[in-house]
């Protein structure tokens, strides 16, 4: 699922990554899942790519919003 | 009044006042639609569970009222029914997993309370996409949701039932829950009208959650009206809930009454109106002629930006499977072979995610937030098309669909804007596709303002599925 110039995950770091993360897949799952998360990290990769600005996360309306 | 033979096609608006005047017994109708259900269901399999007595026990209760001069207001008797996450004391709520086959609660959500409380009758439970999210999957508690416009493509999801059920005239409205557009999908898809609130607009407790911070309730009907009707008798502050905001609810059904003449629509081109991967044009090409209609109607349609929108579905997703990781982490350590083949693979991947990425995908949120705050700064409202495409068969679904096929619903899910899908017309294939109006924080006033008017003058509600 990985596009041209788009960087691409061996099954072997794939492996590491998820016994770090302590999810005891089997082979078959591995590589099930090793497209999808080639893809995901593709898009996340262009996420830490943006520049923004630091600030607070909380995502609150004020209720006088429109004034 | 209706022959019975068309109770069942009936709106929430059309038989409110019936009821009200006792020209409508909600008995008899309860009973329409439960003839309806045993009839059409089979092709469609939009219930999990139904509730038949109590849901008659509810009806003739609601009836005694009305006769006695208790009528409680528009959703007096009226049966409707509810995604399978949402809690019902007494009755089996299992989110469509093999995980919790037999969970039964032991109180109702705030919502559910709250449409008990207007005299709505609970006619059951419906199917949805596993846990919320992932797809159609036979490896499923329950087998997954059928469209009544056509039984071998997808009614959308996650709330898969209740658009099914809603389009198919097997209840008069449905809750769904909407954590990246599932319940502005489904609307699309099976052609009929949801709302997305604001973010804490509607309290969710009791729904089983997926995304804590972008999980929104809300209700999916065939018309506007009836989801301002629903909207009306969920909305508002709830104390079990800290998420909800204690803002006044305005009266929904008269802001329909307005029209848009005076009123700005804001077009982002960038993203929405653009031909990609996943993106069948004819959707664009229907909000396209949706902008037409909306400017003849008397509204100023105005070009507006929102610059980082090309991050907002993958902020969306990482937000979404890092929090529903969170929740069924030990789980999925233990028994994941009893989560569905789809969506374990999705919750799978948030656990693969790192603090950074979550961190990064929420300083996006922020900066996203507030761009769209900018845009309808200009606009009174956002309108995109819905779906980036009409339903796709359930036969060979891909599983990564919903990762990789643009998303026109997410963003708003990340930003917390309400949103409402109403039908834009149907594809060459004859599947409905859908127009999408976002509007204000805690303004879903508006939005549904605007809705209304471009459904009363598309009339694409006066098609029905061939069910």
């Amino acid at each position: 699922m990985a596009e041209t110039g788009e960087s691409t995950v061996s099954m072997e770091d794939f492996r590491a990554l998820v016994r770090i993360a302590g999810l005891p897949l089997d082979d078959s799952e591995l590589e099930e899942l090793l497209p999808l998360y080639q893809f995901l990290k593709n898009r996340v990769d262009m996420l830490h790519e943006a520049d923004l600005p630091l600030g607070g996360q909380a995502m609150t309306f004020p209720a006088d919003w429109s004034k | 009044m209706a022959l019975s033979s068309e109770l069942h096609y009936l709106t929430i608006g059309e038989a409110a006042p019936l009821i009200a005047s006792g020209e409508l017994s909600p008995v008899e109708l309860t009973r329409a639609y439960l003839a309806r259900i045993a009839a059409v269901d089979g092709q469609l399999d939009s219930f999990v569970t139904l509730t038949p007595d109590f849901a008659l026990s509810q009806a003739r209760q609601a009836e005694a009222e009305i006769r006695a001069g208790k009528y409680r207001g528009p959703l007096h008797g009226i049966p409707i029914a509810l995604k399978d996450l949402y809690d019902t004391a007494g009755i089996r709520t299992t989110a469509m997993s093999r995980v919790t086959p037999d969970r039964v609660p032991d109180e109702d959500a705030t919502t559910v309370a709250r449409l008990y409380k207007a005299g709505a009758v609970l006619l059951g439970k419906l199917a949805m996409h596993e846990f919320a999210l992932g797809g159609p999957d036979f490896t499923s508690l329950f087998p997954p949701a059928r469209n009544p416009w056509n039984t071998a493509h997808m009614p959308g999801g996650s709330s898969s039932g209740s658009g099914a059920a809603v389009a198919a005239g097997l209840c008069m409205g449905a809750l769904g829950s909407d954590t990246g557009g599932s319940i502005r999908g489904p609307a699309s898809m099976c052609g009929i009208a949801g709302i997305k609130p604001t973010f804490g607009r509607v309290s969710n407790f009791g729904v089983v959650p997926l995304s804590w911070s972008q999980d929104h309730c809300g209700p999916m009907t065939w018309t506007v009206e009836d989801c301002a009707i629903m909207l009306q008798a969920i909305a508002g502050y709830d104390p079990k809930d800290p998420t909800t905001a204690d803002v006044p609810v305005p009266d929904y059904l008269a802001a329909l009454r307005e029209g848009v003449r005076g009123l700005t629509v804001g077009v982002p081109r960038e993203y929405f109106y653009e031909e990609a991967p996943g993106v069948d044009v004819q959707v664009i090409q229907a909000a396209e002629r949706g902008l037409e209609t909306l400017s003849e109607l008397g509204a100023e349609i105005q070009d507006v930006e929102i610059p980082h929108i090309k991050y907002a579905q993958t902020a969306n997703q990482v937000i979404m499977m890092s929090e529903a990781y969170s929740f069924h982490e030990a789980n999925l350590r233990t028994r994941r072979h009893d989560y569905g083949n789809l969506v374990r693979n999705r919750f799978l991947l948030g656990g693969l995610l790192s603090a950074s990425d979550y961190n990064q995908a929420l300083r996006m949120r922020r900066v996203i937030k507030d761009e769209m705050a900018e845009a309808l700064h200009q606009a009174d409202v956002l309108v995109t098309p819905t779906y980036a495409s009409p339903a796709p068969q359930i036969e060979g679904y891909a599983g990564a669909t919903t990762l990789t096929q643009p998303s026109f619903t997410g963003p708003f899910n990340v930003s917390g804007l309400p949103a409402v899908s109403t039908p834009s017309g149907l594809s060459d294939a004859g599947l409905p596709m859908g127009l999408q109006i976002v509007g204000r924080p805690f303004d879903e006033a508006t939005a549904l303002r605007v809705a209304h008017a471009y459904e009363q003058a598309a009339g694409f509600i006066d098609r029905r599925p061939p069910v």
